[in-house]
């Protein structure tokens, strides 16, 4: 991913911005693989991810993905099959290789989601 | 982010949720009333789930909420609203990252109301389906997550409301 496109999108919904990121690109990779960013970490599966501690995540296509990634680094076979999402203050910038329909389809989808009212408005406490 | 509390109302302080403590009447009985859920949720989780279940203990829950607090907050959001324990585990799921796979809701106005919600699993295990007949269990769409891929709608995610 040397040279990779950074797309940024704002994002009104905090700590949750990430969650909400990865539960998009999750649509079109279900079986999605997850490394953190700053400590190397890796989590098989999305309730191992510690939201809220990780400000940057490498989401793989998968986990066979994953290894080609660590085992050979950017190499043309996985163009596309990691997205680097990094948290900052209002803003989620993923980081793919190329423009593709199915980057398009995955950024739309991370726009989309971060969209909803429900992770930026206030609600009243209730009992 | 991490925390070190073993006291359940303490982790509920910290996560800003006093008030499902301090709105209760009587103020004594929130707790016990509150523990009374969580273990009920448990239970159901051990019964339907096996050994594919959620450690949903308050011992558990106190512990999560110690390593990811985000996750619990929306937990202990809707433990005060939902009385339905199958409700409340769905939503446990759906923040283990279960997706919603369908919603089927039935209301009619002063008669009756059924909502029935199929969760699957990205990696292979069985669907989940979660039932109940109490309109009051409609509180915990207010959690979830809306989004849209190539315009095909998607619930996903339960998240906690940020509360004024």
């Amino acid at each position: 991913m040397i040279g990779g496109i950074d797309i940024r999108l704002p994002s009104p919904a905090g700590l949750k911005s990430l969650e909400v990121a990865v539960r998009a690109v999750r649509q079109q990779w279900p079986r999605a693989a997850f490394e953190n960013g700053n400590t190397g970490e890796r989590y098989e599966r999305f309730s191992e991810i510690p939201f809220g501690d990780v400000e940057e995540l490498f989401v793989y296509r998968d986990a066979d993905a994953a290894e080609v990634w660590n085992d050979k680094g950017a190499i043309p076979e996985v163009s596309n099959t990691m997205i680097h999402l990094l948290q900052d203050e209002g803003l989620i910038t993923a980081v793919i290789d190329e423009q593709t329909p199915e980057m398009e389809t995955i950024i739309n989808a991370i726009r989309s989601g971060l969209g909803d009212s429900i992770l930026s408005l206030y609600a009243m406490e209730a009992a | 982010m991490t925390t070190s509390t073993s006291d359940l109302e303490q982790a509920i302080r910290e996560a800003g949720e006093g008030w499902l403590v301090d709105s209760f009447a009587p103020r004594d009985e929130a707790i016990p009333r509150l523990r009374r859920r969580i273990a009920e949720v448990n239970d159901l989780a051990q019964q339907r789930l096996g050994g594919n279940a959620p450690d949903l203990s308050e011992a558990a829950l106190v512990a999560e909420h110690n390593r990811q607090p985000l996750k619990v907050k929306g937990f202990f959001q809707v433990l005060g609203g939902s009385r339905t324990p199958a409700m409340l585990l769905m939503a446990w799921r759906i923040i283990q990252g279960m997706e919603i796979k369908n919603v089927d809701v039935a209301y009619n106005r002063q008669q009756d109301f059924r909502l029935s919600v199929t969760l699957e699993s990205p990696y292979g295990d069985r669907d989940e389906i979660y039932e109940s007949s109490s309109i009051q269990d409609f509180v915990l769409f207010r959690h979830i997550g809306i989004m849209e891929v190539d315009g095909r709608p998607v619930f996903d995610g339960f998240y906690a409301l940020k509360l004024k």
